[in-house]
């Protein structure tokens, strides 16, 4: 088997069935050309170095197969600033549903190895990577008669009315408000949703003085987490939202001070009374923080609320 | 602007009117080495690489009509301009011809 026959064969092995004998038919009769005219050139017979040259000329097998097919991409250019934007928010998805996994295996009190929570993220990513791109393949090598476009019925009215980068709410923070909500809900609320096996062992539970405070709490995340999903679907300060954003955190922010007023929030059915005292104390301190955190949020939504103001009149 | 800068979009700028190049050559009937000889010697080097599928692609669309013949004792594959081939080559010769005029309009200011 000469080098034109082993390079026509690896050639062939990358070409579908169905063009293979007319491809390499046809680029059998060029090499030989191309050698003929070397030898006419040269005064004298093709050496095997000099097919070596001519076929290295040529092209890698696979290069030279590829170049015959049409031309194949995973996600083609149309589609792929949406595919990029889906995958982001399927990390930010990934990452949410195991952390709010984890908050749900801590608060039941199970065993839990960080090795294996991190072995979970990876694989719920890599999964999630397949699926979206798997989509994605299928949507950018439809026929063309299909016409589906991810920009065929926009409109220049549908853009946000943004002038200033603080006006954008960036995806981290929304999803961070998100996960932190419910995953401070599902605390609140454990007695609905634990078995009542796990309930009678769990090591701490919410000081029974502080019942009234659960109502009000749960409804204030609630409407934290319906909001974090509003601004995921439109992710802009408008006047509405700056009002019911600074609402929102200064309630947060009366909530948190009022609860930090309380001696004891945690009951400690395991441990000894002075560490107990001493969780609480962390949790005092951790509300402290919180409301100012919450103060100065409420004070920035108007602030900004006034300078939107100001943008409208212009 | 350095050498790679200008080689890639002398590359683009070629990439255009090769179509055009070839259909043109391929008034008379040509088989592929024979076709690319006669671009390099009008001054059009184009690599077998490109040469090769770029002639496949616009016989699959109707555009040219080949055959198999046999001469000096070996087979080749001839291309030559098909009716439609003909019709779309005058259509782009005169797309050419106002286009090179409109930018070397463009090019003297």
């Amino acid at each position: 088997m000469n080098l034109i026959d082993r390079y026509i064969s690896a050639v062939a092995q990358q070409l579908p069935a169905s063009g293979r004998d007319d491809i390499t038919r046809e680029l059998r009769a060029n090499i030989l050309d191309r050698l003929e005219s070397l030898t006419a050139e040269q005064g004298r017979a093709a050496t095997t170095a000099d097919e070596s040259a001519v076929l290295r000329e040529l092209g890698h097998p696979q290069q030279v197969a590829a170049s015959f097919l049409p031309p194949q991409t995973l996600v083609n250019a149309t589609w792929f600033p949406v595919f990029k934007q889906c995958l982001i928010y399927g990390l930010f998805a990934v990452f949410v549903v195991q952390l709010i996994g984890f908050g749900v295996a801590t608060l039941s009190g199970s065993d839990i190895r960080i090795t294996a929570i991190v072995s979970r993220i990876i694989h719920a990513a890599l999964l999630m990577f397949a699926l979206v791109t798997g989509v994605f393949y299928a949507l950018s090598n439809l026929p063309a008669t299909a016409k589906i476009s991810p920009y065929g019925n926009w409109k220049p009215e549908q853009l946000p009315p943004v002038q200033h980068q603080w006006q954008r709410i960036k995806l981290e923070d929304t999803v961070n408000e998100f996960a932190s909500n419910l995953f401070f809900l599902l605390a609140l609320q454990y007695s609905l949703w634990m078995s009542a096996d796990t309930l009678a062992q769990l090591p701490v539970s919410i000081n029974p003085t502080l019942q009234p405070w659960l109502l009000p709490l749960s409804v204030w995340a609630a409407f934290a987490i319906v909001f974090s999903l509003w601004n995921l679907r439109h992710n802009y300060w408008t006047q509405p939202k700056l009002w019911l954003s600074s609402a929102q955190n200064f309630i947060g922010c009366l909530l948190a001070a009022g609860l930090a007023r309380a001696e004891i929030l945690l009951i400690n059915h395991r441990l000894p009374g002075p560490i107990s005292a001493h969780i609480n104390d962390i949790l005092h301190w951790v509300l402290i923080v919180s409301a100012c955190l919450f103060l100065y949020w409420t004070l920035r939504s108007i602030y900004w609320l006034k300078l939107t103001t100001k943008i409208t009149e212009q | 602007m350095s050498e790679e800068q200008l080689d890639k979009l002398r590359q683009e700028l070629r990439r255009g009117v090769l179509v055009l190049a070839v259909l043109g050559s391929l008034k008379q009937p040509h088989y592929g080495y024979s076709l690319r000889k006669q671009l390099q010697d009008a001054g059009i080097d184009i690599d077998e690489g490109t040469l090769y599928p770029l002639i496949r692609r616009l016989a699959d669309q109707g555009l040219l009509d080949s055959e198999w013949q046999q001469g000096d004792g070996r087979e080749r594959r001839y291309y030559q301009l098909s009716p439609i081939g003909n019709t779309l080559l005058a259509s782009l010769t005169g797309e050419w011809q106002s286009l090179n005029s409109n930018i070397a309009k463009l090019l003297e200011v």
